[in-house]
């Protein structure tokens, strides 16, 4: 029970640490789509 | 490079993300502690795992080359000019990648869903991460679908190295640059390059390597000992 609990509450931590960094990731990554998409002449 | 799109610069986003949530997590110390993972190349145990680390993706090429040959497809003869330099590029872009990937986000997937589960996600996430890419370098659809699952495979076997060279974020960039320098090298520029044939032999090598070192660490160990290398 006592594991339960703990993978449970490290599960919850990791999903505030991976979200972030996932969409951080793609939002630094928009602009260099963006740039290749629309070339500025 | 020639060929390869403006986009090709966000190799350096992963690491950029994992550089302000660390600073935002940890402070200085976090964005110190990722910094040295960029050479951990002393979490390494045994040398050996050096061997399919530098040498397994150019392999992986070596036998789609063959095999296109014996499908009697055409292909031009190699041409290795400026392979140092393109190496040092690679793995310099491949560091950048892995730092974030690797060094920040794997170990938390794999609390969650096991190394398999980590490698498939991540592995999904990396290869839609790469479609815009693709799009704009007028890739067909049916060459992205077969790239995607080159990547996925690709990820699954990164994992493996890295979660047995003592999760080694320098070894797990040295995988991924062999096989960019591989692909590039792939004759001519890699003009020739086939996803069909290179994604099917890596989804096959990543199944074996399933099948041998287990789905839940992919070293035939248990978690915990696998994970707790992570906080070192």
């Amino acid at each position: 029970m006592v594991d339960r609990t703990v993978a449970v509450q490290g599960s919850g931590q990791s999903n505030r640490r991976l979200m972030p960094f996932f969409l951080s990731a793609f939002a630094l990554t928009l602009p260099l789509w963006l740039a290749a998409c629309f070339p500025v002449s | 490079m020639p060929g390869l799109p403006v986009s090709a610069l966000m190799v350096v986003c992963p690491v950029t993300a994992a550089v302000i949530l660390s600073y935002r997590q940890h402070g200085i110390q976090g964005v110190s502690r990722l910094r040295k993972r960029s050479a951990d190349v002393h979490r390494l145990g045994s040398l050996l795992w050096l061997i399919p680390a530098a040498l397994l993706k150019p392999g992986l090429f070596a036998i789609s080359y063959a095999v296109m040959l014996w499908m009697g497809v055409s292909l031009p003869t190699h041409q290795l000019g400026g392979a140092a330099l393109l190496a040092l590029v690679f793995f310099l872009s491949a560091l950048a990648e892995e730092l974030g990937w690797m060094g920040y986000a794997v170990g938390q997937m794999e609390r969650r869903i096991q190394a398999l589960g980590a490698g498939i996600v991540l592995g999904l996430i990396w290869a839609g991460w790469h479609i815009i890419p693709f799009l704009q370098a007028d890739r067909s659809l049916s060459w992205i679908g077969w790239q995607c699952l080159y990547l996925v495979s690709s990820r699954i076997l990164i994992v493996w190295i890295f979660n047995n060279t003592g999760r080694s974020v320098f070894v797990a960039a040295l995988f991924h640059a062999s096989g960019n320098l591989s692909w590039q090298l792939f004759p001519v520029q890699r003009s020739a390059y086939d996803p069909r044939i290179t994604g099917s032999i890596a989804t096959l090598v990543a199944i074996l390597v399933i099948a041998t070192w287990g789905p839940r660490t992919l070293t035939g160990r248990k978690e915990s000992t696998v994970l707790a290398q992570h906080s070192q």
